[in-house]
């Protein structure tokens, strides 16, 4: 479960897509949703409970995980792959949202709480280090969201005035 | 007349889905890595239990008793029943629990720490993450559309999914 509840990295997303509005005016509702949807993407893992990857090993006979879809390896070339589809005039600007909102998936699971006290390989397949975790939170935790949502009021709220 | 650029695309994606599955076999493939901070997990015990007994390991489980307290550890099909020993935090059948600690004999594991998810944040945890998807599910719907060609950002959302217009975000 080394995750944070999907809301509140949608929520996390949100608030910084909002604060970015504020510098660029080109910063509308479709690219605030494309950095909410780079914030989803390390967590296609969970596909591992319609597909289990234990499950594909006997079916394959082959070594298999989908963890790597949770590292920033895995994560890269899902973005690439998005990014094939977008319009070649926006495609770098969709590319780094879409980066931006899976880093900030990837670094807010950093912080989760793990009994081992180590986090996991968050650079694979560059490195399989697990760095240390701060502990700050699990992912089953409720008040994340709370504030998460709270941040997301007042980016809100700033955008609304200053537009 | 085949489109040059599509040809170009259906290969540079071919090419990525091809990197992904190897990353998903070499993934499958490692050994655990302790030195790295990557401890035996569930399937690794459940592979070759003998193997790691005296070693530091992380692994979780569903709580199916309490006194004693014994966690399944499931990889797939297959599961394994063991028994903590040094943890006696308030657990309830049905909360997960994640442990680190050392791997003994006869299926039990001496704790050093252990984390414990009730059974309700976990259900929690699914439903919220669930109404997120679905809320990111309708905004892309309704804000980005496919032309034929690409993925593009709609001139102005589609009114049904988002009738109070474009306002929040």
């Amino acid at each position: 479960m080394k995750m944070a509840d999907l809301m509140t990295h949608v929520l996390v997303a949100y608030t910084i897509a909002a604060l970015l509005s504020l510098k660029y005016d080109w910063m509308t509702s479709p690219y605030t949703t494309a950095v909410m949807t780079g914030a989803v993407l390390p967590d296609l893992t969970r596909i591992n409970l319609i597909l289990d990857s234990a499950l594909i090993e006997n079916y394959l006979g082959i070594p298999f995980s989908w963890t790597p879809l949770h590292t920033t390896g895995g994560v890269l070339i899902v973005i690439l792959i998005i990014t094939v589809f977008i319009p070649k005039n926006l495609s770098k600007r969709v590319f780094l949202l879409l980066v931006l909102g899976a880093v900030s998936h990837l670094v807010l699971d950093l912080l989760l709480i793990n009994a081992s006290g180590r986090s996991y390989a968050v650079l694979w397949p560059l490195t399989h280090y697990h760095p240390p975790t701060p502990g700050l939170y699990l992912s089953t935790d409720i008040f994340p969201v709370f504030v998460a949502g709270a941040a997301a009021l007042i980016a809100y709220k700033i955008k609304k005035d200053r537009d | 007349m085949i489109d040059l650029n599509t040809v170009k695309r259906v290969m540079i994606v071919i090419l990525l889905l091809t990197s992904l599955c190897i990353l998903f076999i070499y993934h499958g493939s490692l050994d655990p890595a302790p030195e790295m901070g990557a401890y035996p997990n569930e399937e690794d015990l459940i592979d070759d239990y003998e193997r790691y007994i005296g070693e530091e390991a992380e692994v979780g489980g569903k709580v199916i008793s309490t006194d004693p307290i014994i966690i399944e550890l499931e990889h797939g099909d297959r599961t394994i029943d063991l028994e903590l020993t040094g943890f006696d935090d308030d657990v309830e059948e049905g909360d997960h629990l994640s442990v680190y600690g050392i791997v003994r004999q006869d299926l039990t594991f001496e704790v050093k720490n252990g984390v414990v998810r009730p059974f309700f944040n976990i259900v929690y945890m699914y439903v919220i993450s669930f109404a997120a998807a679905m809320w990111l599910a309708f905004r892309i719907l309704s804000q980005w559309r496919w032309n034929g060609d690409h993925l593009e950002p709609r001139e102005k959302p589609m009114s049904i999914l988002l009738p109070r217009g474009d306002e929040d975000g």
